[in-house]
């Protein structure tokens, strides 16, 4: 979550190792590497869960916490001697790290890439599936499943946010489910879009992923903010390892707008574990296994596991409501994540 | 699309994404137990090596207890089984530069000229659960780490409840006695899986010498009628699928009146029956003859390779007993029913490969009919309930290459 709390937010300073610095406000529940990319700083960074070791910092100053339910590959004698993994810390107050590369290097910045557009579908009244595959390499820093890309609407300077419906291992291929938003330039576009066509892509973007932990992982979404997660919902199935238990909760707004249903009910069947309930917020509910609700009111009254972590996606007042709803719950707001739909121009 | 998938449609499609994960399974089920050995097969402080799923391990036997670790040494990876090296009861040397493993936390506790390297210590190989019981080693094949580790009955087929009239021995049954036979088969391992409780391909059989000797009547197929034709294992225990021959919902088809093709035999098995449970373990009850079960295995090795388990175990609760089952096994069931009548199948599943195999179009160009429900059931229960998917294995080399 990243709604600024009491305390407020904090400052981070990074100090690169040709001595260039940069600072950045970090709000509580961010992670300095998801800090640093709000403010355009791209860090290295790989597994972004404190396991891979790309993200290495040393602490010059401040104290920091590492983000719950994460086991750092960082030995104790190495966290002693002030080494973090930025992708996994959070800040107590103002803070000053310093990285072991040039300021030059600290991107692995999303790379720029062309694409071409395989196929269009229309999946509900007013929400279309795009594919697209990459048909420039695919970069050395792929997208972690929750993670978004910015796409030029073709023919002008305009670039617009969508987040991934699918995980890495369908590289070069990408897949995004749009709202088409009457009179928006891109969905302006995606009515005369036809296979063949280029688009650039920016990827990948965005601090939303999975945290780690094994308590129950709790996804509400609302719209379109379905693709991130069934991109989770697919990492969590296809990765090695246990699985933990999955709460989702999507709605949309009517029975003419709900889409992924099916994809929805197939992850169900292939995922005894995950318990699925789907709502409109309007109207007659299409069919038996859709109840009428919100995302939130379908997270229902039962409180929440301690260790339960939650992701919530859409439009920026559902989100704000469901993390009410799951501080209410008995959740901490350290372990509600979110994504919110902004409008491009706000 | 080819030709001859003129019946393909929309729904048939949607039925196929269910087992989808299934049919990405390539290189096996991950986080299940297999056969590794026969006990008869490491003597003590002998140590072989063996592939599951992609994975090299190396078995070990001291003071009568097996250990199982990686088959790659973490100095320059070679396979420590090629040429073992055992110095005490609780280690494993690696044959190269003499790194030393503890058997039972896979730590690096010395190195031959070097003990005091600094890595000593810190440097672990990864361990494999192990259990023994009559006559098989298994191996827990895990992800490292992978918790909790399932009692190895979840993964046999199950002891079938007390008060069924056809009993036959469970695996782990204290008085069954296990004998059998394992080879390496060229094909995919759901290939082996699916093979052994096809209900449509009995008729491959027909001419077994053991069908022709025991005079047994071998229906030329199986078709499913109704709901009790199958029952499937969701709940508690092992997971999986069962053929209810005799359930009146299976029609046993003894003749094709088109072909002239007639089933001989006039002995019928009664309670004969066939179960799959994950992560691919098969059993026919009252198989080659009554009071006898015939289970098999097909471990995978690699992508194209697995390892081919029949046993046949019979309940002994007298020596006098075992001694006749023994004799039985050495000079009948052997040769007659695992070799010969399965060599079939194998043949069966060698001619499948090329279809499946990668590059090939097998799963999306197959044209399943009324037979295979319970391949479907099997595909479908294995994309539920499986516990994880190996994923590709770099530099696949069959097993003992
Ligand atoms: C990180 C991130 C990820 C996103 N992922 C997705 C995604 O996966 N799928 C998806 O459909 N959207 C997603 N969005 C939202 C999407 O980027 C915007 O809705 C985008 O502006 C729509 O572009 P457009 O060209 O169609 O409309 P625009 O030309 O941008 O907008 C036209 C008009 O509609 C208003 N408007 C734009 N978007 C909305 C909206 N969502 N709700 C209400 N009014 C709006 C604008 O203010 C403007 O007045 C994401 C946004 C962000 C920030
Ligand atoms: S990005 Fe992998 S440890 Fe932080
Ligand atoms: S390769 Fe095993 S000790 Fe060097
Ligand atoms: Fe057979």
């Amino acid at each position: 979550m990243t709604g600024a709390g009491p305390e407020g937010a904090r400052t981070v300073k990074l100090r690169f190792e040709d001595d260039h610095a940069v600072e950045f406000p970090v709000e509580p529940g961010q992670t300095v590497l998801e800090a640093a990319e709000a403010a355009e700083v791209f860090l290295a960074s790989q597994c972004r869960v404190g396991s891979c070791g790309t993200c290495l910092a040393s602490l010059l100053s401040g104290s920091t916490r590492t983000v719950a339910g994460r086991t750092l590959s960082l030995l104790p004698s190495e966290q002693e001697a002030g080494a973090r993994l930025l992708c996994s810390t959070e800040v107590d107050g103002d803070a000053t790290f310093e990285l072991g590369y040039d300021s030059g290097l600290a991107s692995q910045r999303p790379a720029l890439l062309r694409a071409v557009v395989t196929g269009v579908q229309q999946v509900s009244g007013t929400v279309v599936e795009l594919r697209l595959e990459l048909a420039d390499e695919i970069p050395p820093v792929v997208h972690a499943a929750g993670q978004y890309a910015r796409l030029r609407v073709p023919g002008t300077d305009q670039w617009r946010s969508y987040s991934m419906a699918g995980t890495a291992r369908a590289l070069p291929e990408l897949v995004f489910c749009v709202k088409l938003i009457p009179g928006g330039a891109m969905s302006a576009y995606l009515e005369r879009a036809v296979p063949g066509d280029e688009l650039e892509v920016e990827y990948p973007l965005g601090g939303f992923s999975l945290r780690g932990g094994t308590g129950q992982h709790v996804f509400v979404a609302g719209g379109t903010g379905l693709a991130p997660v069934l991109a989770m919902v697919d990492e969590l199935r296809e990765r090695r390892g246990p699985k933990p238990p999955v709460l989702v909760c999507f709605a949309c707004q009517s029975g003419e707008d709900l889409f992924g249903a099916a994809e929805l009910r197939m992850r169900a069947f292939w995922m005894p574990g995950l318990t699925l309930r789907i709502g409109v917020t309007e109207g007659d509910p299409p069919d038996e296994e859709t109840t009428r609700g919100t995302p939130v009111s379908l997270l229902g009254e039962e409180p929440l596991a301690p260790d339960a972590e939650a992701y919530v996606c859409g439009p920026p007042g559902m989100v704000a409501a469901a993390a009410d709803r799951l501080t209410a719950l008995g959740m901490a707001a350290h372990r509600v994540h979110a994504e919110k739909f902004v409008p491009t121009d706000t | 699309m080819s030709e001859t998938a003129t019946r393909r449609s929309e729904p048939v499609s949607a039925a196929r994404r269910q087992f989808d994960p299934y049919t990405k399974a390539v290189w096996g089920l991950m986080n299940h137990w297999y056969p590794a050995f026969f006990s008869s097969e490491l003597g003590e402080d002998e140590a072989k090596g063996i592939k599951v799923c992609g994975i090299p391990v190396i078995l070990r036997r001291a003071n009568g207890e097996v250990f199982a670790l990686r088959d790659q040494c973490a100095h320059r990876g070679v396979r420590m089984s090629i040429r073992p090296a055992c110095f005490t009861k609780d280690t494993l040397t690696c044959w190269y530069h003499g790194f030393t493993y503890d058997l039972e936390t896979g730590k690096l506790v010395t190195i031959v000229a070097a003990p005091d390297d600094p890595i000593v210590g810190d440097v672990k190989l990864q361990t494999f659960p192990v259990r023994e019981k009559n006559g098989i080693i298994y191996v827990f094949v895990g992800d490292d780490g992978y918790e909790p580790v399932p009692d190895l009955a979840e993964d046999l087929p199950p002891k079938l409840p007390a008060d069924y009239p056809h009993q036959v021995p469970h695996l782990l049954d204290d008085d069954a006695v296990v004998l059998g036979i394992r080879r390496t088969v060229a094909s995919n391992w759901r290939l082996g899986v699916e093979n052994g409780f096809d209900p449509g391909h009995n008729w491959l059989h027909r001419d077994s010498p053991i069908v022709v000797a025991l005079d047994t009547a071998l229906p030329l197929g199986l078709v499913p009628r109704g709901p009790n034709a199958l029952t499937t294992f969701e709940g508690d225990g092992p997971k999986g699928i069962r053929n209810e021959w005799d359930s009146g919902d299976y029609d046993v088809v003894m003749s094709s009146e088109k072909l002239g093709l007639q089933a001989r035999g006039a002995n019928k098995i009664p309670g004969l029956r066939t179960s799959i449970f994950l992560p691919g373990v098969l059993m026919v009850e009252h198989w080659p003859a009554y009071g006898l079960a015939q289970y098999e295995w097909y471990v995978p090795i690699d992508d194209e390779h697995h390892e081919y388990w029949a046993v046949v175990a019979k309940s002994c609760p007298t020596p006098a007993e075992r001694t006749d089952f023994e004799y039985a096994y050495d000079k009948l069931w052997r040769d007659a029913a695992l070799g010969a009548f399965n060599d079939d199948d194998l043949f069966a599943r060698e001619a499948m490969e090329n279809f499946y195999a990668e590059g090939g179009t097998g799963w999306d160009d197959e044209q399943l009919c009324g037979m295979d429900a319970v391949i479907v059931g099997w595909r479908k229960i294995v994309s539920r309930y499986a516990r994880g998917y190996q994923t590709p294995q770099a530099h696949p080399t069959p097993k003992n290459a």
